[in-house]
């Protein structure tokens, strides 16, 4: 007779379960003793995190490498709170996770339990679903459900909480449920509506000045060679949202980068001088789209795809908004455009790009005596490792300095906190994205503070054989605050600044993992070389001077046609 | 008329947490609830919820963002409407009575229903 936690395992692996991030503990742990054989026998490998919150960026990082959703389990009370900033993180960001809590016994639940938390009532707004499951005969069709909820419509997170005592219980007959049964959710369709295909077509093939903006959605739909087809088809440049940077590979001539807050002003200049604009997959948020005002005013025709449909009424209103798949949409926009045929000649539009890409550039690539440069440090690690490689960060201004320089060649190798800007994502999530294509080098793009927020697991990335890199961009400060409160807020910086501690080649060398002080180029290369070499995790610092800025950006609350590009220090 | 706007959402109750969401979805963008009558329709959980809610900036969006929580099958706006309110007092008699203890009872009356579910949306003339 298998018992609640055997049925949480069994249809686990029915689910294409290989990996699961966790940290046993009370109520939890019959479905460790219920996983120990599979362990032994390899059909899964269980990560020992160090705090739970890696756990989900790891099953976060997992789900964005390979288009699976990620697993991960914690106990109850703190360890299911610990979860929270992890799923909240995933769900911003559309990310497929599934989060197994263990729960106290169903007679105390409720009355303040030894570590029990409201884990329904915690994460009613933090996922895009919990379950408290109340017998034991719901486990296989409520993990079942959980995958599906997950990973269809606009993925998300899912907790399934389980009291122990289920877990423990026992039952003769086992039905394995066929497919999902969930009352009250339907993926959203797909719609395919000639009507408004061939508006889209004839929009773009009319517009002077089209653009397209890549976002979330054309990642996780595999839309890149769609876009691209259409983008050369009729000669568009392209965008992206700063997570929509993994859509699309920026060696094309026709892309020009993120575009927003952070991003790269020919990108946003561009998004706002164009007089058509193909939004795929995005949901235009307050980071892309800073003021909708100054979006509209250029009386620019908008086509959305996207596959909530809710996501073209929150703003402004969409010409042609279309619902589903991206990349079924995408071909049929193409079918409409190819048999309209090209219309317009874009070489002026293309050759205006061009000019925006010329100006901006003598702003970013500058050198410094005696300093690291931000811009030249990515290119460095960008020529050291291999086109295919993954890469995460954590959040600051080492992120931004990601946003506009790092250059991505292949779909979903660049993984970030977009959404909720959770600081500690970085490393973590390079361990889920290594388990998830082990195959791949994985780098951390890091900052000191972010990196130190779950540097601790860095003892699982060793004592599990998880060959990461993390490169710290390490300025001793809360660089982007600094810079907000140094040149927005008076040059009064406060509370930002930290002291020698750690040293972090002796942190990392504590942790069993390669550290390296690289403070030329060369060494960074070397560094990084080396680490690929002995395949074991490896932090690698690099020193950035503490003024150094995160440009472009804008004033607080400002429009994107603000945009600072100079140090505005130097010019008072 | 009514100043605010009619709700009927019908969705699957699990447990308490159905209206909890419910009530989530409403305060995360500040659309206040003027009143709410819910009840359990079958054993099936299947649940129904008349409010009628503010209008304000955020109504739509509130009203779009709770068309696809799980668990919700569709949210319908009752338009061209308005509300007509009953007094009951404790012995379940309508009552005007100001010194009895009274229950007020909120009926939606309407013409025209639009709703709203996973995406999808429809519209319904009942005089048609």
């Amino acid at each position: 007779m298998p018992s609640g936690a055997r049925l949480v395992v069994d249809s686990l692996k029915r689910e294409g379960v290989k990996v699961i991030f966790g940290i046993p503990g009370l109520t939890n742990m019959p479905i460790y003793d219920a996983f120990l054989e599979d362990l032994q026998n390899g059909e899964l490998r269980h990560v020992l995190m160090r705090h739970e919150q890696a756990a989900v960026h790891a099953a976060d990082g997992f789900a964005r490498a390979s288009g699976r959703p990620g697993v991960c389990t914690a106990t109850s009370g703190p360890g299911a709170t610990n979860l929270v900033t992890g799923m909240v993180t995933a769900y911003w960001d559309s990310s497929p996770v599934v989060a197994l809590t263990g729960q106290v016994v169903r007679p105390v639940i409720g009355k303040m339990a030894f570590q029990e938390a409201d884990t329904p009532g915690i994460f009613a707004n933090a996922a895009k679903y919990v379950v408290q499951l109340k017998n034991i005969y719901e486990i296989p069709i409520w993990i079942k459900n959980a995958f599906y909820i997950a990973s269809t419509g606009r993925p998300g997170p899912v907790v399934v909480d389980i009291p122990r005592d289920i877990q423990l219980e026992k039952i003769e007959d086992v039905k394995w449920p066929e497919r999902p049964e969930v009352k009250g959710y339907r993926p959203f369709r797909t719609i395919i509506d000639p009507v408004k295909i061939k508006r889209a077509a004839e929009i773009l093939v009319e517009a002077e000045k089209p653009i397209i903006l890549a976002g979330t959605g054309a990642v996780w739909s595999n839309a890149t060679p769609e876009i691209l087809e259409l983008s050369e088809l009729l000669a568009i440049p392209m965008v992206s949202t700063l997570p929509g940077k993994s859509a699309i590979p920026h060696d094309h001539p026709l892309f020009l980068g993120a575009m927003g807050y952070y991003g790269r002003a020919e990108a946003s200049m561009a998004a706002l001088e164009s007089d058509a604009m193909l939004v795929v997959g995005a949901r235009l948020s307050d980071r892309t789209f800073t003021s909708y005002d100054e979006m509209i005013e250029t009386r620019k025709k908008f086509i959305m795809i996207n596959i909530d449909p809710t996501d073209s009424e929150r703003a402004f209103k969409i010409d042609v908004p279309m619902y589903g798949d991206a990349k079924v949409l995408l071909r049929e926009i193409i079918k409409a455009v190819r048999e309209l045929g090209r219309k317009r000649d874009n070489s002026a539009w293309v050759k205006r790009v061009k000019e925006l890409r010329d100006y901006y550039a003598q702003f970013y690539y500058h050198e410094e005596d005696g300093k690291l440069k931000p811009w030249k440090i990515l290119k460095t690690i960008r020529n050291s490792i291999p086109r295919d490689s993954i890469v995460t960060t954590g959040v600051g201004q080492h992120q931004m300095w990601s946003e506009v320089f790092w250059e991505v060649l292949e779909p979903r190798t660049f993984l970030s906190s977009t959404g909720m800007g959770t600081m500690g994502f970085g490393l973590p999530a390079a361990m889920g994205a290594k388990m998830a294509r082990p195959d791949k080098v994985v780098v951390d793009l890091d900052g000191d503070g972010s990196f130190l927020m779950t540097a601790n697991n860095l003892a699982t990335a060793v004592d599990e054989h998880i060959p990461i890199i993390s490169v710290i961009f390490d300025n001793r400060t809360l660089g982007l605050v600094r810079q907000v409160q140094d040149l927005f807020q008076s040059r009064r910086v406060v509370g930002v600044d930290y002291g020698p501690s750690p040293d972090f080649v002796k942190f990392a060398e504590a942790f069993g993992a390669l550290g390296f002080n690289a403070t030329s180029y060369d060494e960074i290369e070397r560094s990084i070389k080396t680490a690929i070499k002995e395949n074991i995790p490896a932090v690698i610092r690099v020193p950035i001077d503490k003024e150094e800025l995160a440009l472009p950006t804008l004033p607080p609350g400002g429009k994107l046609k603000q945009v600072i590009v100079r140090d505005p220090r130097k010019a008072t | 008329m009514t100043q605010g706007r009619l709700l009927r959402v019908t969705g699957y109750y699990r447990d308490p947490g159905f209206l909890e969401r419910v009530m989530g979805t409403l305060r995360k963008l500040w659309v206040d609830v003027e009143w709410i009558n819910a009840r359990r329709v079958n054993e099936e959980g299947l649940y129904e919820i008349y409010m009628e809610v503010k209008e304000g900036k955020n109504t739509n969006l509130a009203i779009l963002n709770l068309s696809k929580m799980v668990d919700v099958e569709k949210v319908e706006v009752l338009e061209e409407g308005k509300v007509v309110s009953y007094s009951f007092n404790n012995k379940g008699e309508i009552s005007d009575n100001p010194d009895e203890e009274k229950m007020i009872v909120y009926v939606p009356v309407y013409s025209k229903i639009t709703g709203y579910s996973w995406g999808e949306s429809y519209s319904k003339d009942l005089h048609g």
